[in-house]
């Protein structure tokens, strides 16, 4: 029998691991324009596997919030995976501009996923430094927006 | 539960209307912008015609009894909850004694506010919309005062992320479906009805002009000023059955269209019928505003209506996806 060819046979990582199975699926990433995908499997183990480049586990290969060390800025994170709002779409001005106060918990931005809408929001109040994204741009879950120079 | 602190005139419990019984002269009711209604229900887990609140004078306060989900729909009411903004069309669970406010919106006329459970009112005839007219149904067939307590129904909150979620408003969602024009005249499409050929060449004006909407219009229908329309001869009618979207002339030769509280009959000529799909946009039309008529054609009306269903529905199968992909991510 083969291994990882079957459901039920070797762990989903080891299924995934398959270089038939990551050659497929990085296929699909390309033909989809995504640069890069995370799995999480049964075991909490965390994936990413990025078009072009093939497989990282457990947070190998990952920049892991190189925001949170830049002169102290905080990062206010995508929700979700979907397309970065800067502007609500009723709304003609942006909820927070570069260089202004935001409160903690406040909605600064948005991420559109299909007829749906999330917020981004700040953490703790500070001031807006930065939007590190491009309007309308695909962001992935905990993908980095805003930067926040978190108030004394 | 939740209680009204603070409300203008004019505002009541509305769903989709009351149908069925306009032999009976009978009104239908219901929201003046059933597509918000319809959004802020499925929102919020319900089936999108619920009982909600229609909102139109401001502002508008009310507190909440017990924990339970809200959502804010149609006029952007820079809404804030014990303070904080809140984003337009949309949904956040919220707590016992939190209070919601909504101000006087810039645009747009009409606000929704859906809970999770409908409000339980009784229906009268099928349905808990308030017709003011009748003074029944909603909450005592009257418009909300301060101090009002209304039920609401079902067991409470659903799974929600902590800030909340919204829905892309029907304007940018089916920007396509809906012709807008380059000065922010609101173009409104209507289909020429069972008179329109007495206008004769009249009526080509009935398109051409920018109409004003007078401060005469409400919920029943809406008075819009112009350059008068007249028949080419006088004629006597027998009163026939109207509905919303029905654009009557009087002999003043300025067209009345007919909304959610239309009369069940009139006896003026009718020159055209708004489409039904069109209605909710002129649901949020305001006093003063402008709109100009656009021709219309079954067959685009229905082809508007099917990219409309196809929003709701793609909103409704949406909302539980998103709560599962949420839970996946806080297990991490």
């Amino acid at each position: 029998m083969t291994k990882g060819r079957k459901r039920k046979s070797g762990s989903i990582t080891e299924q995934i691991f398959d270089p038939a199975t990551l050659e497929k699926i990085v296929g699909w990433l390309e033909d989809a324009g995504v640069d890069s995908i995370e799995i999480e499997t049964e075991g909490g183990r965390l994936m990413r596997i990025e078009a072009g480049i093939g497989a990282s586990s457990d947070g190998a290969g990952r920049d892991p919030d190189a925001s949170v060390s830049q002169d102290g800025a905080r990062p206010a994170k995508a929700p979700i995976a979907g397309h970065f709002l800067p502007v609500h779409p009723a709304r003609e001005a942006a909820e927070a501009t570069i260089g202004s106060a935001v409160l903690a918990e406040e909605i600064i931005g948005f991420v559109g996923l299909g007829p749906l809408i999330m917020p981004i929001h700040a953490e703790d109040a500070g001031t807006l430094n930065d939007c590190v994204a491009e309007p309308g741009s695909l962001v992935g879950y905990g993908d980095t927006v805003f930067l926040i120079e978190p108030a004394q | 539960m939740i209680e009204v602190l603070q409300t203008g005139p004019l505002n009541t419990v509305q769903d989709l209307g009351r149908f069925g019984f306009r032999n009976a002269g009978v009104t239908s009711s219901g929201a003046m912008d059933r597509l918000a209604l319809s959004v802020g229900n499925l929102l919020v887990g319900n089936d999108k015609g619920e009982a909600a609140l229609e909102v139109q004078t401001f502002p508008f306060r009310l507190r909440f009894d017990r924990d339970t989900t809200v959502a804010i729909t149609g006029a952007d009411c820079d809404a804030r909850l014990d303070g904080r903004r809140l984003p337009p069309w949309w949904a956040i669970a919220v707590s016992a004694d939190q209070v919601l406010e909504l101000d006087t919106p810039r645009r747009s006329a009409r606000a929704y506010l859906s809970f999770a459970g409908g409000i339980d009112v009784s229906p009268v005839m099928g349905s808990r919309s308030t017709s003011l007219r009748g003074g029944f149904g909603g909450l005592e067939g009257r418009f909300l005062a301060a101090n009002d307590r209304l039920d609401i129904g079902g067991a409470g909150t659903f799974a929600l992320p902590p800030h909340g979620f919204g829905a892309k408003p029907p304007e940018a969602a089916l920007a396509e479906h809906f012709p807008t024009s380059d000065d922010g005249t609101l173009l409104v499409r209507a289909i020429p009805a069972g008179e329109y050929a007495l206008f004769g060449a009249e009526a080509e004006r009935f398109w051409t002009q920018t109409w004003k909407i007078s401060s005469q219009s409400d919920r029943t229908g809406y008075r819009l000023s112009g350059e008068p329309i007249r028949l080419a001869s006088p004629v006597e009618l027998r009163s026939h059955g109207v509905v919303p979207g029905v654009v009557q002339m009087p002999p003043s030769g300025e067209p009345i269209v007919q909304m959610s509280d239309a009369n069940t009959a009139g006896g003026y000529p009718k020159i055209a019928g708004v489409i039904d799909v069109d209605l909710w946009r002129l649901g949020q039309a305001r006093i003063g505003g402008r709109i100009r008529f656009v021709q219309s054609t079954v067959a685009e009306a229905r082809a508007a209506e099917r990219a409309v269903q196809a929003y709701l529905e793609d909103i409704r199968s949406t909302v539980p996806m998103l709560g599962q992909a949420l839970a996946g991510m806080v297990r991490r």
